[in-house]
């Protein structure tokens, strides 16, 4: 168990302009404005905001930038930007725009330095290194890309100590077997990851129950957890989750 | 170009069109500027910063920006500096490379202890929301007036200010098992480690109590 203050993050998937949901990061679907979640979640007191954006890597665009001016004009914690990140331009388009980290995940895997030169240019607590896992059925999980949609035989493990080799300033690490199905975390993959590497490590992938986020946290190290679905279905609030946490004794930022 | 205005230190570092948000949230005319004079003749000053010690001063450097902001600083005219911001005003950095600051607050920048010996051991980078415990010092500063224990502010950082006159520590936010100088304060120049403008309601608060010196 860590002795942070643990951090409670919403995760914006985009496609085009619109807030989206999917099952194990497929079949997607329309939520609605993601910047009326975004700022309704600010109001509730969410500690950060992660938005993806689902298809920039597949198209190599991004429409995000609009979207982000638009939202740090009322939202004002910590914003994660990220989804077709491929060279420091791109990433310095969305600071820009008015995100506070960047995400990148698939030109990663394809050049790891590319996380070794945003760190140098914009520092290490700005590189967020996404990782996608999947279990591999040999114990262990595999390296996706491109969303979800692309496998690379990589070693999590191994990739997410070469993400804080490189100089990434934390891990966002996706389940894909549990993204979107509200059945918890992959308690056992975050808590290797976050054993095995140093830099703060978040969990996404599986939220359902304030029960799930509990097991999180007592059986790994995590630093915070991204959740999508339990508060865009409007199954759990960010103030219930926090409330429900707190009385279990975690520690956690004050928001009355 | 309102009369009274913050202006905010553009040197190409970080996200400066946050803070001006902050700002105009709060109702405050701002201006991101490396013009000279602009700087001169703003009533009071950010000096804002992400990344890495080394990095930020040879590109004030490099602008031209170190005489201007230190003579700023010497006018009398409220001057704060935000996470790397506050850490530029010391003396020097280890981070990467002993590096010089811009030296108006004695003392140097240090990497977050992260000692094994420790009970609570923590992560660095430290990312996340904490709190900040008033210091009594004989120095008042305006910023932390009202701080309460519900008030949290967002941390990213792996570095912080080892000060060497404590009277100008005015804030301090643990980390393991020791504290951190998280707030400083030496006559009108100012220091915050966390950022503000990130830091929700509490955060503009501060901002606003900034604006108000």
């Amino acid at each position: 168990m860590s002795c942070e203050n643990f951090r409670l993050i919403a995760r914006l998937d985009i496609k085009g302009p619109n807030l989206i949901k999917g099952v194990n990061l497929e079949g997607l679907r329309v939520i609605g404005n993601p910047n009326k979640s975004a700022v309704e979640y600010y109001e509730d007191g969410i500690d950060e905001i992660i938005y993806i954006d689902c298809v920039a890597s597949l198209y190599g665009r991004n429409q995000l930038s609009g979207l982000l001016k638009e939202a740090v004009a009322d939202v004002f914690v910590p914003i994660t930007a990220g989804g077709g990140v491929r060279n420091v331009d791109d990433a310095r388009a969305l600071l820009r725009s008015g995100a506070d980290k960047i995400a990148v995940n698939t030109a990663a895997v394809a050049n790891p330095n590319l996380i070794s030169e945003l760190a140098g240019e914009f520092g290490s607590q700005c590189v967020v290194s996404s990782i996608q896992a999947k279990k591999n059925g040999r114990g262990g999980w595999e390296v996706f890309v491109e969303n979800g949609r692309q496998r690379t035989y990589k070693d999590v493990l191994h990739w997410a100590t070469e993400c804080a080799k490189f100089g990434a300033g934390e891990i966002l690490l996706t389940s894909i077997d549990k993204e979107g199905t509200s059945r918890g975390f992959d308690v056992e993959l975050c808590s290797k990851i976050s054993a095995t590497v140093e830099i703060p490590v978040i969990a996404s992938g599986g939220m359902g129950k304030v029960q799930d986020l509990l097991e999180l946290i007592k059986f790994s190290d995590i630093s915070g957890a991204a959740f999508a679905g339990a508060l865009h279905y409007k199954n759990l609030t960010v103030n219930q989750i926090r409330k429900q946490i707190l009385q279990n004794g975690i520690q956690v930022r004050n928001y009355a | 170009m309102p009369n009274k205005y913050v202006a905010i230190v553009d040197y190409g570092s970080g996200n400066l069109g946050s803070i001006q948000n902050a700002l105009r949230k709060i109702e405050q005319d701002s201006i991101i500027t490396n013009e000279k004079s602009k700087i001169e003749n703003a009533s009071q000053l950010i000096l804002p910063g992400v990344g890495a010690f080394p990095v930020a001063m040879s590109r004030l450097d490099n602008l031209n920006l170190i005489e201007p902001i230190i003579k700023f600083a010497e006018s009398g005219k409220t001057l704060l500096g935000i996470c790397l911001g506050m850490q530029l005003l010391m003396e020097s950095s280890s981070e990467f490379m002993e590096t010089k600051g811009l030296n108006l607050i004695a003392g140097k920048v240090v990497r977050l202890d992260n000692n094994q010996n420790f009970k609570i051991k923590r992560r660095i980078p430290n990312i996340g929301w904490y709190q900040v415990e008033k210091k009594r010092t004989r120095i008042e500063s305006g910023l932390v007036v009202d701080l309460t224990k519900d008030d949290y502010f967002y941390f990213v950082h792996s570095y912080v200010c080892n000060l060497l006159e404590s009277d100008e520590i005015v804030g301090l936010t643990q980390f393991g098992d020791s504290f951190f100088c998280s707030m400083l304060s030496k006559a009108n120049i100012l220091g915050i480690q966390f950022h503000p403008e990130k830091s929700g309601n509490s955060g503009l608060r501060i901002l606003k109590k900034f604006t108000e010196l």
